[in-house]
């Protein structure tokens, strides 16, 4: 039987990608947000906040698209179903730890 | 992996202040600045309908313009941050409303003869907009809509000398419902 410590995810536990994946799972469903607003938000350099999207895409927990808004290109990012369903479990994870054994 | 009930209650408390912060930035791409644009726009058109001089009328279109222009301006700076799926369907239908509502049915029924005519028409082709999207979304510009259009009839067919008081009060609905949205955001 699986614990409360073997369903957290090692991946969105890092700090900077549980603040990250926090915020992103607030947008409605379908929605994406600007690359610099997100890192205004988070208060993350734009390396840094590059190095953790790469790592949650590569696990496929977010989606980065590149658009044009008024002819400039933006990056926005998207939290995927699988990436929504793994915060979730690792949120509810964190919780049952918390509970009384 | 193994954490302290310590870590976990940290993290959990990241977690909320992340979502706290997410949840009040996305209030400003949430459409309650529309309803106070428009609102404000309204409630205006109503204080100068009541001062009644003679060319009434041509302030209060430039106060459409105003309107249109700032509401293109939050449009564009809110479509830059977060963006979402369009319902293509929805815009349809939205169009096609509007469409109906500017351009076939005041041709035909000669709506715009008076202002208050053409004001209360042209607020209720809004307001059955809003209807529709609130029904099409399951959002509460359904109960805006239903609030105002009420206004809207009531002032018109019982108060006409008074109509410029349901502008106001319209106005003033949309203001306070613009800020009750923006409450259940944050």
């Amino acid at each position: 039987m699986l614990t409360p410590m073997d369903q957290l995810d090692p991946i969105i536990h890092q700090p900077a990608r549980l603040q990250i994946m926090s915020a992103l799972v607030q947008l409605p469903e379908d929605n994406r947000v600007d690359f610099s607003y997100l890192k205004d938000l988070i208060k993350l350099t734009d390396g840094n906040l590059g190095a953790h999207l790469s790592t949650l895409e590569t696990s496929g927990y977010i989606a980065v698209t590149k658009e044009f808004v008024v002819r400039k290109p933006k990056t926005f990012i998207s939290v995927t179903p699988k990436g929504r369903a793994a915060f979730m479990g690792h949120v509810a994870a964190l919780k049952a730890i918390l509970l009384p054994k | 992996m193994e954490i302290t009930p310590e870590e976990a209650t940290q993290a959990l408390q990241q977690v909320r202040e992340s979502q706290h912060a997410m949840r009040k930035a996305f209030t400003s791409h949430h459409g309650y600045y529309f309803l106070w644009i428009w609102g404000l726009s309204w409630m205006l058109t109503g204080v100068i309908r009541a001062m009644d001089h003679p060319r009434f009328w041509v302030t209060v279109n430039w106060l459409s313009v105003a309107g249109f222009v700032v509401s293109v301006v939050v449009g564009v700076s809110q479509s830059g941050k977060v963006r979402g799926k369009v319902d293509k369907r929805f815009l349809a239908v939205g169009a096609t409303l509007l469409a109906f509502g500017y351009l076939i049915w005041p041709i035909f029924f000669q709506l715009f003869r008076t202002f208050d005519i053409g004001f209360a028409f042209q607020m209720l082709v809004w307001m059955q907009v809003y209807i529709v999207a609130g029904i099409w979304f399951a959002n509460s510009l359904l109960w805006v809509g239903l609030v105002v259009t009420a206004l809207i009839l009531v002032g018109f067919l019982c108060f006409p000398a008074f109509f410029w008081v349901a502008m106001i009060l319209s106005g003033a609905t949309m203001i306070g419902s613009g800020f009750y949205i923006r409450s259940r955001w944050c």
